[in-house]
């Protein structure tokens, strides 16, 4: 038998700080100083956390990792197993996750990259994440201490902060439990088969402090992997710098190919690649991950994206001309590559890119003037630029929530959330 | 049952309303409630299908000086029309009613949302700039055979209509890409994608979002004279400035970039530069800059006479997630400024 992962979601409704953490009807109380205790590390000089509410006046600058608290269950230690506590096979068993409340860390080292965050007026409007209520860790670097060591801390920080917050609702009941399992899918009566489709999801990991890690294993030079769907989703992966861990978490592609499993559709498997800097080596890999979608997932069908810049587009051209020599019918998801005329970013021209899913377009908006800044990190994308505001500028690689680069775009995402205007 | 006509908006110029010609060309927008001129043609190709309901007419002149202003007036009064479909022209191979067409035809698909069309001559300087924001089919350069022509638009119009698969600019007789591809951003994208990828499984019809562009192919050019006369430019587009990045050049979708003098310098040196790219892993550039901008090499083949002199200022930008259209804008102002200092070679280092 396959793994069975069951996620029940408990929806947050409020959140502040009390005398004691605990979860009542929706509402979560945490006791801030037991928390900044047990987030505690020798790498910080300083340790905040602030709680941001949607509608807030406030923006939040230098947003590193966005992630959903979650717990597993029958063993907490185990949440974010190789990476965050014990080593144990994730995806199966039950998961319970926090809905509306999401732990987010800024981060005040130099970075080429950095997101801000509005939680009010038009900026909130297209970013589904400022319809979360935000524990927002902000931890500043003992002096000398090299970037790696700190944002290794300050994972662990976060990681903790999820856990010890969802924990407080095990023994609630859930608004919804979603059950994942990759049952068999028998032939129709006709002797017919669904056609099998793999999810082939391409991620950067650069260098040291721009990663991922699979169970605790740093993504950088591995080989294509073949995973099971729930590993991705229960807590096996995270980003360390680059991206928001809860798009992982909650992979569209995996939730859809899911919700179709044995109606129109037999969702074979995934395979995570390792986007690649040298041109050389993106062949390799996506030879290798169609093989292994050919192969071993007997896939007539696979969809494929990516999370790593515009330069992963190669692999997933390479991806779809592999599939079209082998007779699979391939499909890219790619965002902001269309927005004022069709290809305008769009890295690779390719016959073979033949069936694109534009995911998002850029707007650019008018950041209005916030009350409140939180994080003082140099913006670089906003040099020059009075960060309370107002500016005008892209959304694109500057306001969280408004796309994730694997598919997601706030007019989809998170909608059972209701936006709140303070 | 008998299927609702369409309603046709049609854009055409004073020429072919019969107002007059060159000396016609400033008349300003009128509208009349009935198909002119071409558009009488249109109206027998469109037959049961659909009619002419409105024709907006204006002179060449006004509205190529005034597009900013003329183009919105015209959007208006295709909109009060309520139409199904939008015709501009055919402009054939004519420069302001061209750019007009184009211009009209693009406004209108990207506000009111309607399958928009025109047809221009390959060569019309309309299609350069519109061929990627509207629907434009190529066509002859003359209105000699303006019945072939505008029934080439018409069959294309009506697929647009009819929601059928759009293929190909080379099969379906556009030129360009054609404007952004309509989509339907409240269905997820994975839920798009898993559909498209059914469709295309079981060889059903379906659309891709992204047409692929046909980017032009630009031959390199020759050196002229010997390397040991040439004067050589460094440019590149890995993000290098002078420390304290003194005109706030952005490291990502770049909205220009930096010319920097390097005269007199055997060598650019770590302390007076920093890097503004967030694409790669830049210690290395900032331990030793001459390795994105090979000054120290250049300056030794320079002595050394291989070359024959190194320019005087280096030319830089960050190529990450910078638009095809502000790349092309930089190369080209680079170009000049790489011309006015007698350039006659470029080493462009990328990153």
């Amino acid at each position: 038998m396959g793994k069975r992962l069951q996620i029940d979601f408990v929806e947050i409704k409020s959140v502040a700080f009390a005398e004691k953490s605990y979860l009542e009807n929706g509402a979560l109380y945490i006791d801030k100083q037991e928390l900044l205790d047990k987030m505690q590390s020798d790498m910080f000089s300083s340790l905040q956390i602030e709680l941001v509410a949607p509608g807030e006046d406030v923006r939040l600058l230098g947003v590193h990792d966005i992630t959903q608290p979650r717990v597993k269950a029958d063993e907490p230690e185990a949440s974010f197993p190789g990476i965050w506590g014990n080593v144990k096979p994730a995806g199966e068993g039950r998961t319970v996750a926090l809905r509306g409340v999401v732990v987010t860390e800024l981060y005040p080292l130099k970075a080429n990259l950095k997101y801000i965050l509005d939680m009010s007026g038009p900026a909130a409007e297209v970013s589904h994440f400022s319809r979360h209520y935000h524990v927002v860790i902000n931890a500043s670097p003992v002096a000398g201490i090299d970037d790696v060591a700190y944002c290794k801390a300050l994972k662990q920080a976060a990681l903790t902060a999820c856990v010890c917050l969802a924990r407080l609702a095990i023994e609630t009941v859930p608004s919804e439990s979603k059950i994942y399992e990759l049952t068999p899918v028998p032939p129709a009566a006709d002797g017919s088969r669904l056609p099998r489709v793999a999810y082939i999801t391409n991620h950067l990991a650069a260098f040291d402090t721009m990663q991922f890690f699979y169970y605790g294993i740093s993504g950088q030079g591995i080989l294509p992997l073949l995973v099971h769907p729930n590993d991705l989703l229960d807590g096996a992966f995270i980003y360390r710098y680059f991206y928001f861990t809860y798009y992982i978490q909650n992979d569209t592609v995996i939730y859809e190919l899911y919700s179709r499993h044995g109606l129109d559709l037999d969702f074979a498997g995934v395979v995570l690649n390792n986007g690649q800097t040298v041109t050389k080596n993106k062949d390799v890999c996506t030879m290798v991950a169609v093989d292994l979608a050919k192969n071993h997932l007997q896939a007539d069908i696979v969809i494929t994206n990516k999370c790593g810049m515009h330069h992963l587009q190669l692999e997933q051209a390479m991806i779809c001309e592999k599939c079209a020599e082998l007779g699979i019918a391939a499909v890219a998801i790619m965002p902001t590559v269309s927005s004022e005329k069709p290809g305008d970013l769009l890295a690779v021209v390719n016959p073979h890119l033949d069936a694109v899913v534009h995911s998002a377009y850029v707007e650019t908006i008018t950041f209005p003037r916030v009350a409140r800044l939180i994080g003082d990190s140099e913006i670089p994308s906003l040099l020059g630029v009075d960060l309370q505001g107002p500016f005008t500028k892209s959304t694109n690689l500057l306001l969280a929530g408004n796309l994730s680069e694997l598919g997601d775009f706030y007019p989809t995402t998170d909608t059972e959330l209701i936006r709140k205007e303070g | 049952m008998v299927e609702k006509k369409l309603r046709v908006v049609h854009y055409i110029n004073q020429f072919y309303a019969q107002i007059g010609g060159e000396e016609a060309a400033d008349v300003g927008i009128s509208v009349r409630e009935e198909a002119v001129g071409p558009g009488q043609l249109l109206n027998q190709l469109l037959g049961e299908r659909g009619e002419v309901v409105r024709t907006v007419i204006c002179g060449d002149n006004h509205i190529a000086e005034n597009l900013e202003i003329v183009v919105p007036q015209v959007v208006v009064l295709v909109n009060e029309a309520e139409p199904d479909l939008f015709i501009a022209g055919p402009g054939f191979n004519a420069g302001r009613y061209g750019l007009a067409c184009g211009a009209v035809t693009a406004a209108v698909y990207k506000q009111l949302k309607i399958p928009s069309v025109t047809g221009l001559y390959a060569e019309n300087p309309g299609v350069d700039l519109y061929s990627g924001l509207a629907y434009i089919i190529g066509i002859h350069n003359s209105a000699r055979r303006m019945g072939e022509d505008i029934s080439k638009i018409v069959r294309f119009a009506l697929k647009l209509v009819d929601s059928e698969p759009i293929g190909y600019g080379s099969e379906e007789g556009y030129l360009g890409t054609g404007p952004v591809r309509s989509v339907d951003y409240s269905v997820s994208g994975a839920k798009r994608a898993v559909n498209m990828a059914l469709d295309k499984f079981y060889g059903r019809p379906f659309n891709t979002e992204v047409p692929m562009p046909q980017h032009e192919l630009i031959p390199p050019s020759q050196l002229t004279k010997p390397l040991k006369k040439a004067k050589v430019a460094l440019v590149s587009d890995g993000g290098l400035v002078p420390k304290g990045n003194p005109d706030q050049m952005v490291p990502v979708n770049s909205q220009k970039f930096g010319v920097y003098s390097i005269t007199g310098k055997d060598s650019l040196a770590a302390e007076d530069y920093e890097v503004r790219h967030q694409g790669y892993n830049n210690a290395f550039v900032l331990e030793n800059p001459n390795r994105l901008v090979p000054v120290d090499v250049l300056r030794r083949l320079e002595k050394e006479g291989l070359i024959g002199k190194l320019a005087d200022r280096f030319y830089t930008t960050a190529g990450v997630m910078t638009s095809m259209e502000n790349c092309k804008k930089f190369g080209q102002e680079i170009a000049a400024l790489l011309r006015e200092d007698q350039v006659d070679a470029v080493i462009l280092t990328s990153t």
